[in-house]
């Protein structure tokens, strides 16, 4: 049954494709901004000021202008040591191959039209480093609800065998982000696939990401650990203490009742 | 009283010839498939010996059936907890050995064979492996007491049999040996049903054969274990457990089990036994000794009128009454008494039966001869007085059928004997003298129950031996599948669930 109704969709489909062509271009309407704040404002910032060191400004940047050289970085990502406006940045800008054409041509009609949020509003206010760990472990519940960050990273090795480990270690995210400013803006809109479906409905609060940010640039001079890998150690450990044990068991496995019998001949 | 039916095979051992015709005919019919090769769900054992699976009546070896302790009772394999402890690793399983290593014989040789000076012989090979083997076992190793020093004298129910009688059974004038045809019992407290992990066995309520859902068979093997009669094969090609099912496509059509059916001797029986399962837990909790007097208990009378009315509204149809009435199995079991269970200590309460076999007088030797110590006019009551002189040890039967009770056993050989006398009285010698109406009387028979016995064990038609109850599998066809007419047509064609277009 399902098959046969999945065999005529495939059919019907192909056929009202050949027969009726979608118009190129008529699409819906594409808002640049909302592509823009949804994949951009949490680096470049949603003023397009970007972070200094790390990710370079929109705002006043005649490279945006080139509407070829910003399709191209969005299609192939940008990193390494870039010159904007007499400033050096050292940030790493990922490739956007999910976005549509439409969403490309809008977003850079939105850039290049340099009417970006205005800057009051995108100031924080400075972090509390403690208040921030508080949250990142979970002992401060964030205020729409989304996980701890603790649920996956750890950061600072603050649990026994390193905590958890389902995402990166945190510890040195300021210093690789480009510091304090640029995590709190990654946070606006979490970079990575995983992140992105958890953090999407229950955002992370202005105050809440600056606090993460300013604990987060704390201990990102703190060596994750100094020692070797203790969850790799333990286990090793745990597994030759077993191994051992296991030879000092007695050979008690029992024999079969025809063996004992045949035995005896 | 919660009345149900369960259909019954009575085994009469007094007539088995360990011709193993049985056994063939079930592993043609089910078991001739990969992975089944071992299976037997019906074998003969000769007694005494350690049958098959080697040695599985002794329980502290593979734990299998109830046990009474503190709690009540409870599997002999293992209690709740070390149940879920021992989930994945049955410390009691029967190995390769127990069983034997399934064998072909290497025919191609014979036809393939280069020209040589000597004839080609087909060699052993495993069945698993190909490799050629020395064969160590096989389903009846002990047969007719081969390997008897080994085997037999390693019979768990030899236990407690004086060892001086041991000794006298070991001398070659003295041997003696009957057999024990084994298929599953389909208990009404099966320890399989209750061990199993996944829930995937059960007991029909239509007829108390006990199954195997294969759909929901994980493979955890507790029933194999866990079943006193290791009755409980697991298939190592598809990963299932699978038991005898006691034929019931032969039976629902009005067939006797394909066992059954092909005995040579005529030994089996197969009738319904109405049975209160409202009773059974108490049945199973019974102290030892009063173990097959509670199951006999918990068999129901089926000309009781309280037993027919309830029976009745429990959903038992006329037809099924109609045959327990005509059941065989009732009349030896509850009504003359000549029937037991094999091993009521396991308290699964068994539902196959077996009336045991008779046996000779010890004899002596005397001066080279071997003779009996008694006058040949007196040997038949010589026997009935003197029943701890038969061969076959009393204590011995009563190890295989009433948990050490010997005074059952007695019982049951009296009547048996009695019956044997009188006809032959009556036959031979034309008229029945005072003595044996008094041997009567003391075995607690009549004439007319001995001829009824006479005629049911010596004199049956088909039609008598097997009483099946109509199944009226149209009627669950109807309401399984919708037509009958179009089930009949599907029958056969692989399908667990009615095959349906598209799906």
């Amino acid at each position: 049954m399902r098959r046969s109704l999945c065999l005529a969709l495939i059919v019907g489909g192909t056929a009202a494709v050949m027969l009726f062509p979608p118009a190129v271009g008529a699409q819906e309407e594409v808002d640049g901004r909302e592509v823009f704040l949804t994949n951009c404002s949490a680096c470049h910032q949603g003023t397009g000021v970007g972070v200094s060191g790390s990710f370079p400004p929109l705002v006043g940047n005649d490279r945006v202008q080139d509407t070829e050289y910003v399709k191209t970085v969005l299609a192939e990502g940008k990193s390494g040591p870039l010159d904007v406006l007499g400033v050096s940045y050292d940030g790493e800008m990922p490739s956007f191959p999910d976005l549509s054409v439409a969403e490309i041509d809008a977003v850079i009609d939105y850039i290049q039209a340099g009417v970006f949020i205005p800057a009051e509003t995108g100031g924080l206010e400075p972090g509390d480093a403690a208040r921030g760990k508080d949250l990142f472990t979970g002992s401060d519940r964030l205020e729409n609800g989304a996980p701890a960050c603790a649920s996956c990273h750890t950061a600072a090795g603050f649990q026994a065998l390193n905590g958890p480990a389902l995402g990166p270690d945190l510890t040195d995210v300021a210093n690789r982000y480009g510091g304090e400013e640029a995590v709190a803006a990654a946070l606006v809109s979490p970079p990575s696939a995983t992140m992105q479906p958890l953090f999407t409905d229950s955002p992370i609060a202005d105050q809440e990401r600056a606090d993460l940010a300013a604990y987060l640039a704390s201990v990102s001079n703190v060596r994750p650990s100094g020692g070797p890998d203790v969850l790799l150690l333990g286990g090793a450990l745990g597994a030759i203490a077993l191994f051992a044990l296991m030879l000092l068991a007695p050979r008690s496995r029992r024999k079969g009742f025809a063996r004992q019998l045949r035995s005896q001949r | 009283m919660d009345v149900r039916a369960h259909m019954s095979m009575l085994f009469h051992l007094d007539k088995c010839i360990g011709c193993h015709t049985c056994s063939v005919a079930c592993k043609n019919l089910w078991t001739d498939r990969k992975g089944a090769e071992y299976m037997w769900w019906n074998n003969v054992e000769t007694r005494p010996g350690t049958g098959y699976p080697t040695g599985w009546e002794d329980q502290e070896h593979y734990r299998g059936g109830w046990e009474k302790n503190w709690v009540g009772v409870e599997l002999k394999l293992h209690s709740r907890p070390q149940g879920l402890a021992n989930l994945f690793y049955n410390p009691a399983l029967p190995e390769l050995d127990d069983y034997y290593e399934p064998f072909t014989f290497r025919y191609e040789d014979l036809f393939n064979a280069p020209e040589g000076e000597h004839q080609p012989t087909a060699i052993p090979i495993s069945a698993i492996t190909g490799d050629p083997i020395d064969i160590q076992a096989g389903p009846n190793w002990d047969d007719d007491l081969s390997g008897s020093n080994i085997y037999a004298a390693n019979d768990p129910n030899m236990v407690d049999v004086a060892a001086e009688v041991r000794e006298q059974m070991s001398e070659i004038e003295r041997v003696v040996f009957n057999y024990l045809p084994r298929i599953c019992n389909h208990c009404l407290n099966p320890a399989c049903v209750a061990a199993c992990p996944s829930g995937a066995i059960y007991k029909r309520g239509e007829d108390g054969v006990v199954l195997v859902n294969e759909d929901k068979c994980r493979a955890w093997r507790m029933c194999v274990s866990a079943c006193p009669y290791k009755k409980v094969y697991y298939n190592w090609s598809t990963g299932k457990s699978e038991k005898c099912i006691l034929c019931f496509p032969r039976m629902e059509t009005g067939q006797a089990p394909a066992c059954a059916h092909s005995c040579v001797g005529r030994i089996r029986y197969m009738g319904v036994l109405l049975y209160d399962a409202d009773l059974i837990q108490w049945a199973a909790e019974g102290p030892e000794e009063e173990l097959f007097d509670r199951q006999n208990e918990v068999i129901l009378d089926p000309f009781d009128p309280a037993v027919i009315a309830a029976a009745k509204e429990n959903g038992i149809d006329d037809g099924t009454m109609a045959a327990a009435q005509k059941s065989p199995a009732y009349r030896f079991v509850k009504e003359w008494k000549l029937a037991l269970p094999l091993h009521a200590e396991y308290r699964t309460i068994a539902m196959m039966f077996y009336i045991p076999p008779l046996s000779p007088v010890v004899s002596t030797i005397e001066e080279g001869l071997v003779r009996l110590d008694i006058s040949p006019e007196q040997i038949d009551f010589e026997l009935f007085q003197g029943l701890e002189k038969a061969r076959l040890p009393i204590k011995y039967l009563a190890n295989l059928f009433s948990a050490g009770n010997e005074e059952v056993i007695e019982k049951i050989l009296r009547k048996m004997l009695a019956v044997r006398i009188y006809k032959r009285r009556q036959s031979v010698e034309g008229f029945i003298d005072e003595a044996t109406e008094a041997m009567i009387e003391s075995a607690g028979t009549t004439p007319e129950e001995i001829e009824a016995i006479y005629r049911l064990t010596t004199l049956p038609t088909m039609q008598e031996r097997f009483v099946f109850p109509p199944y009226h599998r149209e009627m669950s066809a109807e309401a399984m599948y919708g037509d009958p007419l179009a089930r009949k047509g599907e029958t056969g064609l692989g399908y667990t669930a009615a095959p349906k277009r598209g799906a």
